[in-house]
């Protein structure tokens, strides 16, 4: 009998063995399925969204190579019955011409030298701005924002005979009296290409925006500590601001770079030209030195393409701040 | 720290105009001497005489670099030989810039002394005050009887000369020799009619199926300025305005020019846009109406050597063909208009046109230099012919919304959106809105 016990005992536990061995097995299968299905799923996600980025990418890059395939085709080539994408031979001394046709060395200079000290100035005056509108109270402070606002919803082209009547009577300058008469003021100058841009009501704006998601315990202490309003921005606030200034620094650096209208009214001799004015000049009355002309805009772009690369960080951060209110 | 404040204001405020003194005064020296722009300079000399020296300012439009080192090296030579006068010179790029900087410094009172400009110009800006005329100087001018008259027209506006053309650009017909000759027609015999043109169009296709691979006649379906268009109105015998300037738009000579051209185009054409490439130029047409110089590339290409051929447009009363040009004008603010004058006089002179032809490949206004300009290229022939019979654009205040309102037009009837004479018509119309407002 009690071997009988002990033999339905070992079965029942070899059941019992066997029972779990089976559970443990649909466990792991269940828990092998989920993990395939997850890891599936992650796979699709990433084959898909990997697959629109490519997609973006390449529509993005598209006119780029458009441009690159272009400045190293002949002429030929471009007019070509069917499109050519890839050149029969690199035809790379369509840089080396594009570059001869004009004063190339002077237009880059010019080009750099506005930008340059546009967007030092400009980021200055902004952020201070920016400042003051984010933190500190005067009276009438909304209203002068509102015009700000304003100003914003102003197209340039409105204003563009006022400023250019503004730069024209420009006091002590090119030969005009106190009175802004008598000359030409500040046409054809660097001033009168830089001055316009330094200012902007975008930029105070975005440093607002920016400033107003600093928590104001920061003043509060600085001023029981005994610093000025001017301390606070300079030592607190600015150092802060790597990612909004930036952002509006790569904004200024391309408009300005990119500004074709206004050096077009403001200059009147080729040794005052911009890299943008000089690009026109590839064009006559009936045709277009297509080749030349994409050849020297990669030389004038790269420059943008350099400084986005390098502050590209900074630049999705910034365009984020002010997005999120804390 | 209000003290540092202020110190530093001031101190920025300082900076401000040192520094736009500085960079007036450095680009004055490059730009010789602009603030003085239109105005005398005293210079006492060592004699205790008075040397009065005059800046003009001139503004040209299109800022290719071959035509901007040749007006730079004219400028020279002027400057050489008239040392009391200096030409500042600028240019700007054709279309819209130069209609923005222009209005600009005319609307700043900068207005340039000399302008080089379009005949699309001058009604606008006379009316606006902006150009001033020429006419007396120009009757007392010994080259007055040797300027082409279709040239001539093109500046004169209510009997007073403007501007005077300085570079023309004709339309021309090209055609290609090789593609006639494998057609079975004579490369030497170009079309000369309407009906020729249509036959010939006809012969010249090739197509694949449906599709056509070569057009055997090139016509642009959409464009910025459908002066192709114009090319068969003016061969008609039409125009785009009467004498007392009203438009002229729906008339039975642009009716027979629309079914004409409908009665083949579209068995013979592969569609283009006339700011894009001529499928000419591109070797899938066998004909075409041309901007000359647009032409010069197939012209100076070896491989095409003696395939190309040139002539007046076929015509149907009239031989005549669309030629648009660029004139020099006196502008309102000039203070100095015998000086401007005289420039105008030497950019003018027979040395300067022909010189122009050599190097711009512009064929010359002045009548008494065709032998000579046909002598420098087997080409010239036809193009100064077709600058003879060259009409412009019309010479009206309304002229820059006709264009928009022609190629409109055209666009609606050679798509078929619309009849010939309701797009004539609606035409007409809003012109005559146009004026009326």
């Amino acid at each position: 009998m009690k071997e009988e016990v002990l033999i339905r005992g070992k079965i029942r536990n070899r059941g019992k063995i066997q029972d779990r061995e089976r559970i443990l097995n649909q466990e792991k299968v269940r828990e092998l399925k989920a993990l395939e299905i997850n890891f599936c799923s992650i796979n699709g996600y990433k084959l898909l969204t990997g697959t629109i980025a490519v997609i973006l990418v390449v529509l993005t890059a598209f006119p780029f190579l458009i441009m690159l395939s272009v400045s190293l085709q002949t002429m030929k080539e471009i007019y070509a019955p069917e499109l050519v994408f890839i050149p029969e031979k690199a035809q790379f001394v369509n840089y080396v011409n594009a570059m001869k046709n004009g004063n190339w060395g002077r237009y880059m200079f010019n080009s750099i030298y506005i930008t340059t000290i546009v967007v030092i100035i400009s980021l200055f005056i902004n952020s201070m701005t920016g400042y003051v509108f984010a933190r500190i109270n005067f009276k009438g402070k909304n209203l002068l924002f509102i015009l700000l606002l304003v100003g914003m919803m102003i197209p340039p082209q409105v204003t563009m005979v006022p400023l250019f009547i503004m730069m024209r009577r420009f006091p002590l300058a090119g030969g005009n009296n106190i009175w802004g008469a008598g000359g030409t003021g500040l046409i054809n100058t660097y001033t009168g290409l830089i001055l316009p841009f330094i200012a902007g009501s975008f930029g105070v704006f975005l440093c607002r925006q920016f400033y107003m998601t600093f928590p104001k315990d920061l003043d509060n202490s600085a001023l029981i500590d005994g610093c000025s309003r001017f301390k606070i921005f300079v030592r607190i606030y600015l150092p802060l601001s790597k990612p909004v200034l930036a952002s509006l620094g790569i904004l200024k650096f391309t408009g300005t770079w990119n500004e074709y209208t206004w050096p077009l009214i403001m200059t009147n001799s080729d040794s005052m030209k911009t890299v943008q004015i000089a690009l026109t000049m590839f064009r006559d009355e009936a045709e277009v030195i297509w080749n030349q002309l994409m050849a020297a805009t990669i030389i004038s772009s790269a420059i943008i393409y350099i400084l986005f690369l390098l502050l590209q960080k900074y630049f999705v951060a910034g365009i984020l701040a002010g997005s999120l209110k804390e | 720290m209000k003290k540092f404040v202020t110190i530093l204001l001031i101190c920025t405020m300082l900076l401000g105009i040192c520094a736009s003194y500085t960079s007036c005064s450095s680009s004055d020296k490059n730009s010789e001497s602009s603030d003085k722009s239109s105005t005398l300079q005293e210079d006492p000399t060592s004699k205790g005489e008075v040397d009065k020296t005059v800046t003009l300012t001139f503004l040209r439009i299109g800022n290719d670099a071959p035509e901007a080192n040749y007006w730079k090296s004219l400028i020279k030579k002027f400057e050489e030989e008239n040392k009391n006068i200096k030409i500042q010179y600028d240019d700007a790029a054709i279309g819209e810039p130069m209609e923005t900087k222009l209005n600009t410094l005319f609307a700043g009172g900068a207005g340039p002394d000399i302008i080089g400009h379009g005949i699309l110009s001058v009604a606008n800006r006379v009316e606006a005050g902006h150009y001033v005329p020429i006419t007396e100087y120009f009757n007392q001018w010994e080259g007055k009887d040797d300027i082409m008259e279709s040239v001539l027209a093109n500046g004169t506006y209510k009997s007073e000369v403007y501007g005077l053309a300085y570079s023309t650009t004709p339309y021309i017909f090209a055609y290609r020799k090789d593609m006639f000759a494998e057609a079975g027609l004579d490369p030497e015999k170009p079309p000369q009619t309407w009906d020729e043109l249509r036959e010939y169009a006809r012969l010249l296709t090739k197509k694949e199926g449906d599709r056509i691979v070569r057009a055997g006649f090139a016509f642009p379906m959409a464009a910025g300025n459908f002066v192709e268009f114009d090319v068969f109105v003016f061969g008609n015998g039409g125009r785009f305005y009467d004498d007392s300037n009203m438009p002229t738009i729906n008339t039975p000579d642009k009716v027979e020019v629309f079914e004409f051209l409908k009665s083949f185009i579209d068995e013979v054409n592969i569609p283009y846009n006339n700011n894009e490439v001529n499928p000419f130029i591109k070797g899938n047409a066998a004909m075409t109406l041309i901007n000359n110089v647009a032409l010069r590339p197939m012209l100076d290409d070896p491989e095409l050597k003696d395939k190309v051929g040139v002539a007046v447009p076929p015509y149907n009363k009239v031989k005549a063909t669309f030629s648009g040009c660029n004139m020099l004008f006196i502008g309102r603010d000039c203070k100095n208009k015998d000086e401007a004058w005289k420039f105008i006089e030497a950019a003018l002179s027979k040395e300067q046109v022909l010189e122009r032809s050599k190097q711009l490949n512009i064929p010359v206004t002045r009548k008494s230099l065709l032998e000579e300009f046909s002598k420098l290229d087997p080409y010239n022939a036809v193009r100064a012919e077709c600058v003879q019979v060259g009409i412009g654009m019309p010479r009206t205040v309304w002229s820059p919304r006709f264009q928009t309102i022609r190629n409109e037009m055209v666009q609606k009837v050679l798509y078929s959106k619309m009849s010939i004479e309701e797009a004539l018509n609606e035409a007409q119309n809003e012109l005559m809105k146009e004026i009326n407002q």
